[in-house]
């Protein structure tokens, strides 16, 4: 079978021509990698079903049904890759672990700092074998310092970091923030560096290693409140939906919709010309002679009045609806979407943000497509995410020349499992 | 001492953001790019954005401002006067990017439109950040952080399920959206040192965020299950129908750490939770629950009166001890378990001060010190650069104008009259 098309580099692609081996798991090794493969690079995830990544055993699942090449959750972060199964705690396994290396322009991992170093696949390891190459770590933590061994998720760095303790309100225990937050607030900053290293390395010839602490990235976008706090020694508190400078501003209850009566609509009041065009659509023109609510800190010691007001007109719309008549008089409104409305959502739809990918197991199935536009060379969706060991064979053939014999002695010993 | 090689030394940055996408231009100032902020005379209307320094708002002292901007050098420059028009188009044919963030087609109608732009200069990567993107049904919309949060599908799954959803209260959309268009400019940046051609890129705000929802999204396409929000208690719908209210976030002696409890098979779980359980004997609680077969107890099956009993023990344990002691005791047991830190906890972490994270800048004109996230990613080859101050409006004119583009001072006076600088 001829399976070099699989490693033709996309002509026109940014990172055509670009190798990348992926030791990385979960969520920001990953998604770095991914964007590379979005934008042309051959990357190839390594895997071993001895010790399978933590997403492929988590849902969703295709028809409810787990298993390791059943969960979107395992494929989503891996677009365009290629699969590669490899028991790395066996010797045969690494030595052509490190074949790959050679071949490689970038090697990528996510482990607890050190789990590579034990196997000789560590960044000291492989500067020997390539001095160019180019290396990233990213972990919860970073790879120094007393916490560096803290092995947890997102979530875990969400905490750390502080996002939790700011969402919810002040008169109850935090609410924290959805999901594994940080680790969608992670990669941008990596994949940003190691791009620039890429470049640099192409100038000089020199390679490098990365660390990245998700934590330490993340707390970028908290900067403003962290350089206060360290100035003033007043910490942000959170404080459900109010703004330090805007009112109102906040998240009022619609009509049911959709079958559903948890609806909302988010509005935010900038300047006198939001307020006066708020006022005029809700009906409450009296608000704008009122000279008692010129300035916001008038209107924020009558907020519940003004929220109710509010309120008893959002109440008869439903989100879209009342989000499309704000918006028409210069307004910043919007509904609160849930997932499902994602998908119909018309601006991400323009915008391409979903890709329906054929996956080997679980057929069609959604991604998120990168979030930035390129207008000549746009992200490419070429492949859905791999099964486990989905290319092992072709990667064996193609990459490290190996023949069908030698592949099938391996194959024996384990070191494809 | 000679100073460490920067990656992205070479090039050049004109950044004409608000305060949506600023951060772009920050990053790439960190990688070593020179980086020129472009504001309207009297300065970038983002400057009115608090918080302040000390509390006092002024132009001047806008820290979100001085954040983002920190790294940069600055001039002033009016685009909508023909002379400003022209200065700018100067500036492009020396640089390498172009950021912008202002309303979509703002700056086409001033003559300043992505063909022109690269006519001007084939090899510019030109970088728009926006609410919602360069077009589109919703490219005019208006939109806040809030609104931002709302539309890219976050908000609804943020907050307590009994009153409305919540945002953190930190701003931030703008913030992400800025380290996007970094990811964006520096991929076009990569093919143009390949090609010798730049292109442009459009970034929407409203789908940075969409990139936050976890597998949110993707439960709702293959399983057709709504996620929603909840908070430190929550409420878990089963596919059998069956729910169970658990907690996500415990209270302690001084504030909350997070932690979920759960035995079953999954191995890494199952763990965790016996060596807190053997921690809690060990510290000599009478009733830490070692008899529990916990490999049989996964939160995923597990009935609401065998949690709710279960729960009384940790919550005991977890209210002696506060959410310092309880995270490092967790580290060295290898129990999934995180403090819910405050700011302060933040700034006061043992792990960030020996990493030696926090950068101190000077800011000769708020005659203060301040105190910076440092490196979001350590390269060792070429380091994260500390950034200078951010500029004062047309701290660099002189320099810009006169030493880069060749203008006298004569030139400098009469554009400076003109109010085109």
């Amino acid at each position: 079978m001829d399976h070099r098309s699989l490693f033709a580099p996309p002509e026109g692609m940014p990172f055509a021509g670009i190798k990348v081996v992926d030791f990385a798991w979960v969520g920001v090794g990953p998604i770095v990698a991914r964007h590379l493969a979005d934008f042309g690079a051959t990357v190839l995830r390594v895997e071993s079903s001895t010790r399978p990544d933590t997403l492929r055993l988590a849902p969703p699942f295709r028809d409810g049904q787990p298993g390791l090449d059943r969960s979107a959750f395992g494929a989503v972060y891996n677009t365009n890759k290629l699969g590669l199964a490899l028991n790395l705690r066996l010797p045969r396994a690494r030595e052509l672990a490190i074949r790959l290396v050679r071949w490689a322009d970038i090697v990528t991992d996510s482990m607890t700092p050190g789990s590579l170093a034990k196997l000789g696949l560590g960044y000291e390891d492989l500067r020997r074998v390539k001095p160019e190459i180019l290396m990233y770590s990213t972990t919860q933590m970073g790879q120094t310092g007393p916490y560096r061994d803290f092995g947890g998720y997102g979530q875990h760095g969400a905490s750390t970091a502080g996002f939790h303790a700011l969402t919810g309100w002040p008169d109850r225990a935090p609410a924290g923030i959805f999901g594994a937050y940080t680790d969608f607030v992670a990669p941008w900053f990596l994949y940003t560096a190691l791009v620039a290293a890429l470049d640099y390395r192409d100038r000089t010839g020199e390679g490098q290693y990365l660390d990245e602490s998700q934590v330490e990235a993340a707390l970028q976008i908290l900067g403003p409140a962290l350089l206060d706090y360290a100035a003033s020694g007043q910490a942000l508190q959170r404080s459900g939906n109010d703004d330090a400078e805007m009112t109102p501003h906040g998240v009022f209850p619609c009509a049911s919709d959709g079958g559903s009566d948890d609806r909302w609509l988010a509005i935010a009041v900038r300047d006198a010309a939001d307020w006066a065009a708020l006022a005029a659509v809700i009906g409450r023109t009296e608000w704008v002679q009122d000279e008692t609510l010129r300035d916001t800190a008038a209107r924020r010691a009558r907020s519940e009045e003004l929220a109710g007001a509010i309120t008893a007109w959002t109440r008869q719309r439903t989100p879209h609806e009342a989000m499309v008549v704000l918006q028409a008089a210069g307004v910043p409104a919007g509904a609160v979407q849930t997932c499902e409305e994602l998908f119909a959502d018309p601006q991400l739809l323009h915008r391409g943000h979903w890709w329906t990918l054929d996956h080997a197991v679980m057929g069609p199935h959604a991604y998120d497509a990168p979030a930035w536009k390129l207008s000549e060379s746009p992200a490419q969706p070429r492949r859905a995410g791999p099964t486990l060991g989905q290319h092992t064979h072709a990667i064996c053939h193609e990459i490290l020349g190996l023949g069908d014999e030698a592949i099938a002695e391996l194959t024996a010993e384990g070191v494809f499992e | 001492m000679s100073e460490a090689p920067a990656a992205l030394a070479p090039y050049r940055v004109l950044d004409l953001t608000g305060a949506l996408g600023a951060l772009a231009g920050r990053v790439l100032a960190g990688l070593g790019a020179d980086v020129i902020k472009v504001e309207r005379p009297g300065g970038d209307p983002a400057r009115a954005q608090g918080p302040f320094f000390q509390h006092e708002p002024h132009p001047h002292r806008s820290l979100s401002w001085i954040f983002a901007n920190a790294g940069k050098r600055g001039v002033t420059l009016d685009p909508a006067q023909p002379r400003g028009r022209a200065l700018l188009f100067r500036l492009a044919a020396t640089s390498d990017f172009l950021l912008e963030s202002s309303p979509p087609g703002r700056l086409a109608a001033l003559g300043l439109s992505d063909e022109q732009l690269l006519a001007a200069n084939p090899a510019l990567v030109v970088v728009h950040i926006s609410p919602f993107g360069q077009s589109g049904p919703y490219r005019d919309f208006q939109a806040t952080d809030l609104v931002a949060w709302a539309l890219g599908g976050q908000l609804y799954l943020d907050g307590d399920d009994d009153r409305a959803p919540t945002r953190p209260s930190a701003p931030q959309t703008e913030l992400l959206a800025g380290v996007h268009a970094a990811a964006g400019a520096v991929t076009a940046h990569y093919l143009r040192t390949r090609t010798g051609r730049g292109q442009s890129v459009d970034i929407a705000a409203q789908e940075c965020v969409t990139w936050t929802l976890m597998i949110a999204a993707q439960v709702w396409d293959v399983s057709h299950i709504n996620s929603r929000r909840g908070g430190a208690v929550r409420t878990a719908q089963r596919l059998d129908g069956s729910t169970l209210v658990h907690r996500v976030l415990w209270p302690c002696k001084d504030g909350f750490v997070l932690w979920s409890l759960s035995g079953g098979q999954a191995a890494g779980t199952l763990a965790s939770t016996r060596a807190l359980v053997r921690w809690m004997a060990e510290e000599g609680m009478a009733d830490a629950p070692t008899e529990v077969d916990w490999s049989q107890l996964s939160a995923a099956v597990m009935d609401q009166a065998t949690y709710d009993r279960l729960s009384a023990p940790f919550l005991a344990f977890f209210a002696s001890k506060s959410k310092r002691e309880l995270f490092e005791g967790s580290l060295a047991r290898s129990i999934q378990l995180a403090a819910v830190n405050e700011i302060a906890d933040v700034a006061a972490s043992p792990q960030l001060a020996e990493r030696e994270y926090w950068s101190d800048v000077a800011h000769a004109y708020l005659g203060a010190t301040l105190r910076f996230p440092g490196a979001p990613v350590r390269l060792s080859r070429t380091p994260w650069r500390t950034p200078r101050p951010a500029p004062l409006p047309g701290e660099h004119n002189r320099e810009i104008y006169g030493d880069l583009l060749g203008l006298s001072m004569d030139e400098l006076r009469d554009l400076c009259a003109a109010g085109v600088v």
